[in-house]
């Protein structure tokens, strides 16, 4: 069944949405989870939140995108359960090293003070903007759905070193930019 | 801010980027949605089984997906390189020529390589370990049949006798005549299998691998009109593939990349990198899907994950 049917049953509050929404979606769901959380069981747990989530949301936001809809409730989730895990000793597992490449992205005098999540992801998404096709879909590969190294150069048809060295210089320019935005204090 | 933060600040970045890094499948759809390093030992097998859709019987094929050695031992550990390690062409991956940047892909054949355009020109690259800012001075060459506004060789004077493809991911034609010949594609390139995908009696989606396509009927049934324009908003538009059929443009390195038709009459194609999209209607695009599903020998493909099974 295509998005669009799918969406309409979500409006019209028919449960089949979820069912099919599962079918569709859960396998794809699932990967994005346990590429950030790699545990399958929690990575099931975050799939079945995300359907609840995206009943819950969809009366009152009507996606135009079912799918990167669903990536994202279930990024999102995905990383709430992570800062959890983390919070009770359970560490980060596979995705430590992308949150160990993502560093290199962060300003130089950076101090943790809180920060507007909706101006950070204005300022990202602006620098994505500046950046070539290939160089943005690789970076949100690794960085948006952490797939690892060696399938980002299957995809791209890239060596593995070659994807290392994009990200390294999208990580670079990503961070001048984010000082530029007043990210450093 | 920390990193989680800015991790979880990527999650919010538009739309229309996440769906292009989506729509990037170099082949076929479920390796790469189910995560797993793409080291498939394809093994036909199975074949006394058939599954029944609209009277067709398809034999089932299974591939097997082995984990990557790197996910075995527990994630991989990304090391840059150091710049002594980087081939030439990752050292320099952007040159600016006559003021459009390329951007690197794999070396090429000296047999394709044409007239020099431009000599001389410079490339700077930045080894991401020390800082340092590197130079140096290139020539800049056409490549046989391909325009220079998609994609020119580049050689470096570190690197004598070889020659490298750069290509310019933002070109985007104005119509399906303009982009088959500026990349000579009549020439250039190359199909493989179809793929579709549909929903089976059990709400499961299923992937089936057509076999048996010649690429006449693809050029006959798909790229005849050559008057068919461009999309101007690819970004913006949400496109259902009904099927998909795998590419390869040797000359420019691109292995298994694809060509879709839409649910809504277009053909779509991630050939240098940028989206395009052209309206042929959807008289030509069902047709074609319906030839394929007629005539072509299909096998549905079972993914089978050597060690752990594929997750449910």
């Amino acid at each position: 069944m295509d998005d669009d049917k799918i969406i309409e049953l979500f409006w019209a509050r028919d449960e089949r949405a979820v069912e099919l929404t599962e079918k569709k979606y859960g396998k794809y769901c699932f990967t994005i989870a346990n590429n950030i959380l790699s545990d399958r069981l929690d990575s099931d747990e975050c799939v079945n939140d995300t359907l609840e989530r995206a009943w819950l949301a969809i009366p009152l936001n009507k996606p135009k995108n079912l799918k990167v809809f669903l990536a994202k409730i279930t990024r999102n989730l995905s990383i709430d359960r992570l800062r959890r895990k983390e919070s009770i000793g359970r560490g980060r597992g596979v995705v430590n090293d992308v949150l160990d490449e993502l560093i290199e992205c962060l300003p130089a005098e950076n101090v943790d003070e809180v920060i507007n999540l909706k101006e950070l992801e204005a300022t990202i998404d602006s620098f994505l903007s500046t950046i070539s096709s290939r160089d943005r879909k690789v970076f949100l590969r690794r960085y948006f759905f952490a797939q690892d190294i060696a399938e980002i150069a299957e995809m791209f048809n890239l060596k593995e070193s070659h994807v290392l060295v994009i990200l390294s210089r999208v990580s670079r320019k990503m961070k001048i930019h984010l000082e530029k935005e007043g990210y450093a204090i | 801010m920390n990193v989680m933060d800015l991790f979880a600040a990527i999650g919010g970045v538009s739309d229309k980027y996440v769906d292009e890094s989506d729509r990037t499948h170099k082949r076929a759809i479920w390796p790469a949605v189910l995560g797993v390093a793409a080291c498939l030992a394809m093994v036909i097998g199975a074949m006394e089984f058939f599954n029944d859709r609209d009277n067709t019987k398809w034999p089932l094929k299974e591939v097997h997906i082995e984990q990557s050695e790197q996910q075995d031992n527990g994630g991989e550990i990304a090391v840059l390189p150091d710049w002594e390690e980087l081939d030439i062409n990752q050292k320099y991956p952007y040159i600016l020529v006559d003021r459009v940047e390329f951007t690197s892909r794999d070396n090429i054949s000296p047999n394709y390589i044409q007239d020099m355009l431009f000599s001389g020109v410079e490339a700077s690259g930045i080894d991401m370990l020390s800082g340092v800012t590197h130079k140096t001075t290139t020539d800049i060459y056409e490549i046989q049949g391909i325009s220079q506004d998609c994609a020119v060789a580049v050689a470096f004077p570190e690197v004598s006798d070889e020659f490298y493809v750069y290509i310019n991911s933002e070109y985007s034609p104005d119509t399906l005549e303009q982009f088959v010949n500026d990349l000579n594609l009549r020439e250039n390139m190359l199909f493989g299998s179809a793929w579709y995908s549909y929903e089976k009696e059990s709400g499961e989606y299923a992937t089936v691998e057509f076999t048996g396509l010649e690429d006449y009927v693809v050029w006959d049934m798909l790229l005849d009109d050559l008057t068919a324009k461009n999309v101007d908003n690819y970004d913006s538009m949400n496109f259902f593939n009904k099927m998909s059929i795998s590419v390869f443009v040797p000359v420019l390195g691109y292995e298994n990349i694809s060509l879709s038709v839409t649910e809504d009459g277009y053909i779509t194609t991630n050939i240098l990198d940028i989206g395009k999209a052209f309206y042929i209607g959807e008289n030509k695009t069902d047709m074609f899907v319906e030839y394929v599903l007629n005539n072509c020998q299909g096998y549905e493909i079972i993914y089978i994950q050597d060690d752990e099974g594929i997750p449910e």
